[in-house]
């Protein structure tokens, strides 16, 4: 078995159809062969076109296709360590999650897509009505 | 636009916030069959495999709208905007997981403001989306943001948190 951290990124007011496609897209910028899937349904996605954002809250992202099959054969395994990143988007809240921030790759990553959900996006001020909510 | 179209049309302008800009959907729905011709007309000279899809209708955009809302919503305020048809293709394109690969702005005080960003599609090729209309110079309020190894990165548009109408009158 190998470890995992949480990552989490306060987004009050931001809709989690707006979160995934961010992060996914920041991942996929750095790992330009990725495989999707949800994680829910274990669909797999094999272009960022063709996720619907609409309805996925948790993703897995692999590395490439190699990876992706190891995870299928494998799961949880060792030699998988930091070939995939779980994504989970909720109303409030973004948690990355990765098997560990030693690995100088995967810390890369999370440095950088949190600085991007938190100050890199169109959406410093939640709307009203999620404020209204709160 | 058929009457199932416009309905759908004023939902989905109701939900994205934006029924106190776009009053009119009639002349929206126009608006909108501009941009998915020219949409078109730029990816006519795109080789087969580069584009998610080399064609986009009213009902695609009708339909994206449930599976991916951000992207219509993107879309949209973009266009409320003024952005032009040149730049809603590139906002689209991009928002299909083509990358912006070179953006570009030569401004200059009552004289000029000139908007180039191109694109890199998904066989690596490029394409060029050019404009000297100050209101496109809107799609960057709408770029995504980011570092990569402290390397500078534009990626994907995203919609601004608009604050919702007041559904009845001012008392």
């Amino acid at each position: 078995m190998i470890g995992g951290v949480d990552i989490i990124v306060e987004l009050p007011g931001v809709p989690s159809s707006v979160t995934m496609p961010a992060a996914v897209r920041y991942v996929l910028d750095r790992w330009p062969a990725a495989v999707m899937q949800d994680g829910d349904t274990a669909r797999r996605f094999d272009s960022f076109a063709a996720m619907d954002f609409g309805h996925l809250r948790e993703v897995f992202v692999y590395r490439d296709e190699q990876a992706f099959q190891s995870w299928e054969r494998l799961g949880a395994d060792a030699t998988n360590a930091n070939q995939m990143i779980h994504l989970l988007a909720s109303v409030s809240r973004f948690t990355i999650v990765v098997d560990s921030l030693q690995d100088t790759s995967a810390a890369s990553i999370v440095h950088g897509l949190c600085d991007r959900l938190s100050k890199g996006m169109p959406w410093l001020a939640p709307s009203l009505e999620d404020e209204k909510a709160a | 636009m058929t009457p199932e179209q416009r309905t759908l049309l004023q939902e989905i302008v109701g939900e994205a916030n934006l029924a106190r800009i776009f009053k009119d959907v009639d002349d929206l729905g126009r608006r909108l069959e501009t941009f998915a011709t020219h949409y078109f007309e730029k990816s006519k000279g795109v080789a087969r495999g580069a584009l998610p899809t080399s064609h986009v209708s009213l009902d695609d955009v009708l339909a994206e709208f449930r599976s991916n809302p951000y992207r219509v919503q993107v879309l949209l305020q973009a266009m409320a905007f003024g952005c032009t048809p040149e730049m809603l293709a590139m906002i689209w394109m991009s928002e299909l997981g083509c990358t912006i690969q070179k953006l570009t702005l030569d401004y200059e005080r009552r004289d000029h403001a000139v908007l180039v960003v191109k694109l890199r599609l998904l066989d690596a090729s490029t394409i060029d989306f050019r404009s000297t209309e100050v209101w496109d110079l809107a799609v960057l309020r709408l770029v995504g943001l980011a570092k990569s190894d402290e390397k500078p990165q534009m990626s994907g548009f995203y919609p601004l948190s608009l604050p919702r109408s007041s559904a009845g009158p001012a008392s």
